[in-house]
């Protein structure tokens, strides 16, 4: 083996040293090439076997801080039922305390276990981890967060301030809801209406920019998850000049059924927006209120064939059998998607039996005629 | 008669833990799974008197772990407590529809699951 390495490395030396100068320069260019490229995947290969060995260290090194803090955390879940919260945390962060949390990879996997913790539990135990959360003072930490420059960072700090409800955080949320889009807004929003006890729903007011779909996912989120929030009636937002709020309080009223909204979520099937009818017209749907058919069947004619493929959801929803002659029609309506959905209700209705008591025998057989096939 | 033997199923290693310390801190012999299929084999080699089951779970999730709980002669009469995330409504129905006996939702009161576990076990001793 060693022969072979040493007439190798022989080979080597006579064509890169001795015999270089006489090769013409297109093969010494070659040669530069070859060993330019060998050199660097050589390079990258030694690279990449160091991040991985770093990596693992990184992860043995975290394995065993996730298990000291967990059993810790463990522990000061089931520590004594009948002690205080204040009698707990004084027992437990003397301990976290010895830990190494002034670094900042240890840092994260406490603060990322707190919060953990504080988003499964509920009572005590989610008071004592805030507690402990606050007693070690790693608030400071996202607070210097919110200045970066980066949204994703602002977001992540906002997070996990809202999640720890840490004191005047309302105040310093306020700042930096609606100053651009970006992520963190969405989640100074939500934070805000986590936070503020006296007016959580008062943000809606606030917002001037378009939510984005997964903005108003999330605000949606943050609105029926929150404990303590008193659910208004959402069709006061519906005549917000802001579309996308029009659109997550339609989201909401159908969340919350509720049915007194009706007369503006009519009113809102002229609104200009297209995307806002469709969604008026879906929650009329889910609301299944019999007297919003009529209005739905008026307007049907001069719709789009996106409000009017969901205004035969809707009357598909409510199925009070009075607009069987009206689905009847949409079989021969000249668009494929209309004349399928009209079909499939009209089979859904027989099925269920609503048609029945509301047929006559001669749409009987209008109907097996419409069906014809399915 | 020994202790009661709890089964908890849950992906999350930390909610894991918690519920593992506060079960056996409450007196019962507790055994953990950290996904459906290790729950199901478990469920397969013993007889547990309580199973507390996560719902989203790699390779079998918790609606299906229970629907085969209750398929199972051997096991059909087990109760079984299901942790779900809040505002899932739907899976809530689906999962009482299955045969669940209890739902906690997420975030939830370990004292309240306390309670409840002793109540379920209470009928079965």
């Amino acid at each position: 083996m060693k022969d072979f390495i040493l007439h190798i490395w022989d080979y080597l030396r006579e064509i890169f040293v001795v015999r270089l100068p006489s090769f013409p320069i297109a093969i010494r260019c070659a040669l530069f090439l070859i060993v330019f490229f060998t050199t660097a995947i050589a390079e990258l290969y030694i690279f990449i076997a160091v991040q991985r060995r770093f990596l693992y260290y990184r992860l043995q090194r975290d394995t065993i801080w996730k298990n000291k803090f967990s059993n810790i955390l463990g522990n000061m879940i089931v520590y004594g039922e009948n002690e205080t919260n204040e009698a707990i945390v004084q027992h437990f962060l003397p301990r976290f305390e010895r830990m190494s949390i002034h670094r900042s990879s240890v840092r994260r996997i406490l603060v990322q276990q707190l919060l953990e913790y504080r988003e499964s539990f509920s009572g005590n135990t989610s008071q004592v981890l805030r507690d402990i959360y606050l007693g070690l003072n790693l608030d400071q930490y996202p607070k210097k967060k919110l200045r970066s420059r980066l949204a994703k960072d602002k977001a992540a700090a906002i997070r996990e301030l809202s999640l720890m409800q840490v004191p005047g955080l309302v105040d310093l949320i306020s700042a930096y809801a609606d100053k651009s889009v970006d992520v963190a807004n969405v989640d100074a929003y939500s934070a805000l209406l986590r936070l503020d006890k006296v007016n959580p729903l008062g943000v809606l007011n606030t917002i001037q920019q378009p939510l984005s779909d997964w903005g108003q996912l999330m605000l949606f989120d943050a609105i029926i998850k929150t404990p303590g929030i008193n659910i208004p009636a959402f069709s006061t937002w519906l005549a917000s000049a802001n579309d996308s709020i029009v659109l997550l309080c339609l989201k909401l009223i159908a969340h919350f059924q509720q049915h007194e909204a009706i007369p503006m979520l009519l009113n809102l099937l002229a609104h200009q927006n297209v995307e806002v009818r469709v969604w008026a017209v879906r929650v009329l749907g889910k609301l299944e209120d019999p007297l919003c058919e009529g209005e739905l069947v008026t307007i049907y004619p001069n719709e789009s064939l996106i409000v009017k493929s969901e205004i035969l959801g809707a009357l598909g929803k409510i199925a009070s059998g009075e607009q069987i002659d009206f689905l009847r029609s949409c079989t021969t309506a000249p668009e494929f998607e209309i004349r399928n959905k009209a079909r499939e209700l009209l089979k859904a209705q027989e099925k269920s039996g609503t048609m029945l008591s509301n047929n006559t025998v001669d749409s009987n057989g209008v109907l097996h005629h419409a069906l014809n096939g399915f | 008669m020994g202790l009661p033997k709890i089964l908890v199923v849950e992906d999350e290693a930390l909610m894991l833990k918690a519920l593992e310390f506060r079960l056996k801190k409450d007196g019962y012999d507790v055994y953990t799974a950290k996904d459906g299929l290790e729950g199901m084999e478990q469920i397969n080699s013993q007889r547990f008197d309580l199973i507390i089951t996560d719902i989203m779970m790699p390779y079998i999730g918790g609606l299906e772990l229970l629907s085969n709980v209750r398929n199972n002669r051997e096991t059909r009469d087990t109760p079984v407590i299901i942790l779900s995330v809040m505002g899932i409504e739907q899976i809530v129905l689906q999962g009482f529809e299955l045969g669940a006996d209890d739902f906690v939702t997420k975030p939830f009161n370990l004292s309240e699951l306390s309670i409840r576990v002793r109540k379920y076990l209470k009928q079965v001793v």
